[in-house]
């Protein structure tokens, strides 16, 4: 299984803020990425690294094996990238837009552009400022695709967008994934839509990784424990917990783990239940806590007080 | 109006804590039940639910190998996935067995004093456990 | 690329072309006038460097008055080197402050490539209308220039280089401004004052005081000017006396002096001879038209380049 994107202790700082630290992730090919976090939290600057329009600090950005930086035309004949708030001319016309393309880019396939835009119905004599927002969006999306890239960044595609919108842009990024050939990473800080889009993800929080994986293996790996109050302490010691919250009966903690000694601690502790929690569950528990220590991401042992 | 070619119409829940994959599954196995999957019935194109739903993929592609595995689907290459066995029959047999149980196990727990949402409430933390120790 | 930056710069190219044309409509038909003009009254004659009949001084002071308006009105045309270097530069800032730069920069096209097209184009256009105005003017003012030579504020301004060289100028503070800013506005507004600002200055201050020294002539009052060097740009001029001030005085009322004009000087010449009265000029020739156009073109361009130099480096250092 080759890999799309990989870094390695990347790192990017601003002056004298760090805006990307210690990160290392390998995302494989054909997965669509999530890269979830807080604004601030750096998934902007690792976009821009991996597509080569910022330089790394520190650490290294390799995409299908090349360098960005050091390689750009290699890497930019392959990776679409739509930054965020989708940039465009907004005084030219659409099918000046897919000119533009066209000049710019060898592997250029005008044709698929110009299919998607009717299937789309964005009338491409028409001035891109004055399309709504969604399309704008997928105006954007589609000069992205027509240069037949393996690999997609998408900075807060749908940020902006309303519900239908963010709807069809994702219904026109899937279309494009089912066709086959394509590795996306889109950022994101809303967690909506995530788990029915993406199959793999990468949690930022406090310019760190946090987590990264195959969701379903995430998924299974961490368990939602609940119980009473008074054996909470018990149980945390004997997981990786990730968060906690007590009241003064009730104890939940989502802890990280094998399932099987989730299931074997619970069965020995009779009140207390083991259940799988939503990704939205696990997502929020680990942006509620970042590690901000140099140490390898790994959550961290928490001892309820 | 659009009319789906296929006979099943999928949607997914966000909020329902199961995998979309799963609930692909367990929206073909429903449909199958009630009988509006029919052997030999085309499933939904991955391309064609893709664009409908706004899911991944590999989402769809899983839940028909699932489906495959479970030998009630099979994909026949360039043309889709087809219906090989319905689950019509067995529902039929078992719904009445299963009802008369419940009937029973839902009298006696009104009956132990348990108003309707305790009872749900017992049902639900039952049910969770037992698919916990299910999926070990 | 190039189909990109052409486009990309349309709506200034368009505007700035109506500008000149308009300009250069103006200015064709008034200078066709003008030369008609100076040619009906055999003008020609009175041109500097050569020996003048003496009807000369009047013709040329009438020939002045009447055109005085519009030479005046010529002061405007300083503007015309600011706005072209404006429109030049303004659509490569607009890129930067919309964030399209991103959209371009993630296409199948390196900076580097992407930014020496830019810029060659927009330096390139703001060099040929800076060239195109000097020609203009220059022919314009061919009249003008042959009976009082080029080295004056009205001439030496949009002749020659200097107009070239304002124009890169203004286009590149616009450049560097708009590059560390991302910011169209404030760019424009400082590019605005800073290059009044050093035009003022320097033409004020420096130029005629400090490029080369300025060179002095005494001659007796009363006497025609020596015409040795065509005068090109006067200074600082008028009467000498050694003595204190109130022998001066003492001095003027024995000769009966009421007004300091040339004419009711010549009047009392003899009187002020008598008493070593002479008159001096400090001044510039002609001659020395070239040079100066060398030394200030070569001023606002080695600024320009630096401006240019730090923007270049700036995009392709810290831009993102």
């Amino acid at each position: 299984m080759s890999i799309a994107l990989e870094t390695s202790e990347l790192a990017k700082r601003y002056g004298s803020t760090w805006a990307l630290r210690d990160c290392s992730v390998s995302i494989p090919q054909g997965r669509v990425a999530a890269l979830v976090g807080p604004n601030g939290a750096g998934k902007t600057t690792l976009l821009q690294l991996a597509i080569g329009i910022s330089k790394p600090t520190a650490g290294q950005v390799e995409v299908f094996g090349w360098s960005p930086h050091e390689q750009p035309l290699l890497v930019l004949a392959r990776v679409g990238f739509v930054a965020q708030d989708h940039p465009l001319y907004r005084g030219f016309t659409v099918s000046e837009m897919l000119r533009v393309g066209r000049k710019l880019n060898p592997r250029w396939d005008q044709q698929l552009a110009r299919e998607r835009l009717d299937r789309l119905g964005i009338p491409v004599e028409q001035r891109v400022g004055r399309l709504s927002g969604g399309q704008q969006a997928q105006v954007a999306l589609v000069l992205a695709l027509a240069k037949r890239p393996e690999l997609l960044l998408l900075d807060e595609p749908v940020a902006s967008l309303d519900p239908l919108a963010r709807r069809e842009f994702l219904q026109s990024l899937m279309d494009a994934v089912a066709e086959g050939g394509l590795t996306v990473l889109l950022s994101s800080h809303i967690l909506a839509d995530l788990e029915r889009v993406c199959d793999y993800l990468v949690i930022l929080s406090a310019s760190r990784v946090q987590l990264a994986g195959d969701i379903d293996r995430i998924v299974a790996d961490h368990k939602l424990l609940t119980g009473p109050r008074e054996g909470a302490e018990r149980i945390a010691a004997r997981h990786t917990v990730i968060h906690e919250r007590h009241s003064n009966r009730q104890s939940t903690l989502l802890v990280a783990g094998d399932r099987l000694a989730a299931q074997a601690a619970c069965s020995a502790e009779p009140a207390w239940l083991a259940e799988t929690p939503s990704l939205e569950e696990i997502v929020l528990a680990y942006l509620g806590q970042p590690v901000v220590s140099s140490a390898p991401a790994q959550p961290r042992l928490e001892v309820a007080s | 109006m659009d009319i789906d070619q296929s006979s099943v119409l999928f949607r997914i829940d966000e909020r329902s804590g199961v995998p979309p994959y799963q609930q692909l599954v367990q929206q073909v196995r429903q449909a199958l039940r009630l009988g509006w999957l029919a052997v030999g019935d085309q499933l939904p194109t991955v391309r064609g639910a893709v664009a409908e739903l706004a899911i991944n993929p590999n989402t769809v592609l899983k839940a028909y190998r699932e489906l495959e595995y479970e030998g009630l689907v099979a994909g026949r290459p360039g043309q889709g996935t087809f219906v090989t066995k319905t689950l019509a029959d067995e529902s039929v047999k078992s719904h009445a067995a299963l009802r008369r149980g419940l009937e029973r196990w839902f009298t006696a727990a009104i009956e132990a004093g348990l108003d309707e949402e305790s009872i749900v409430a017992l049902f639900d933390t039952t049910r969770r456990s037992l698919r916990v120790e299910e999926a070990v | 690329m190039i189909w990109l930056t052409w486009r990309q710069q349309r709506l200034e190219a368009l505007i700035g072309g109506a500008v000149l044309a308009a300009l250069t409509a103006l200015l064709v038909l008034t200078g066709l006038h003008i030369a008609g003009v100076y040619h009906d009254g055999n003008l020609a004659a009175c041109s500097l460097g050569k020996s003048q009949p003496a009807a000369c001084g009047d013709s040329v002071l009438r020939f002045g008055a009447r055109f005085s308006n519009l030479v005046n009105l010529t002061n405007w045309f300083n503007m015309v080197p600011l706005l072209i270097g404006i429109l030049a530069a303004a659509p490569i800032v607009l890129e930067f402050e919309h964030g399209t730069h991103r959209l371009a920069w993630t296409q199948t096209i390196t900076r580097r490539r992407w930014l020496a097209t830019r810029l060659t184009l927009a330096f390139g256009v703001a060099v040929a209308a800076g060239l195109g105005f000097s020609l203009l003017m220059t022919w314009w003012r061919g009249p003008f220039d042959q009976l009082t030579g080029r080295l004056d504020t009205n001439a030496f301004d949009f002749e020659g280089v200097v107009p070239i060289a304002y124009t890169v100028f203004a286009a590149s503070i616009v450049l560097a401004v708009g590059t560390i800013l991302r910011r169209t506005l404030p760019a424009v507004a400082v590019a605005i004052v800073s290059f009044l600002a050093l035009r003022l200055g320097i033409e004020g201050w420096v130029r005629y005081d400090h490029y080369l020294s300025p060179l002095h002539k005494t001659w007796p009052v009363g006497a025609p000017a020596p015409t040795g060097e065509a005068a090109g740009y006067l200074g600082d001029n008028g009467l000498t006396f050694s003595g204190a001030p109130d022998a001066a005085r003492r001095m003027f009322d024995s000769c009966g002096v009421t007004e300091t004009n040339p004419r009711a000087l010549q009047g009392v010449s003899h009187c002020l001879r008598h008493h070593h009265v002479m008159q001096y000029a400090i001044y510039q020739p002609s001659s020395r038209f070239w040079t100066f156009q060398g030394i200030e073109a070569s001023i606002f361009l080695a600024l320009a380049l630096a401006l240019v130099a730090a923007s270049v480096w700036w995009v392709n250092h810290r831009l993102v």
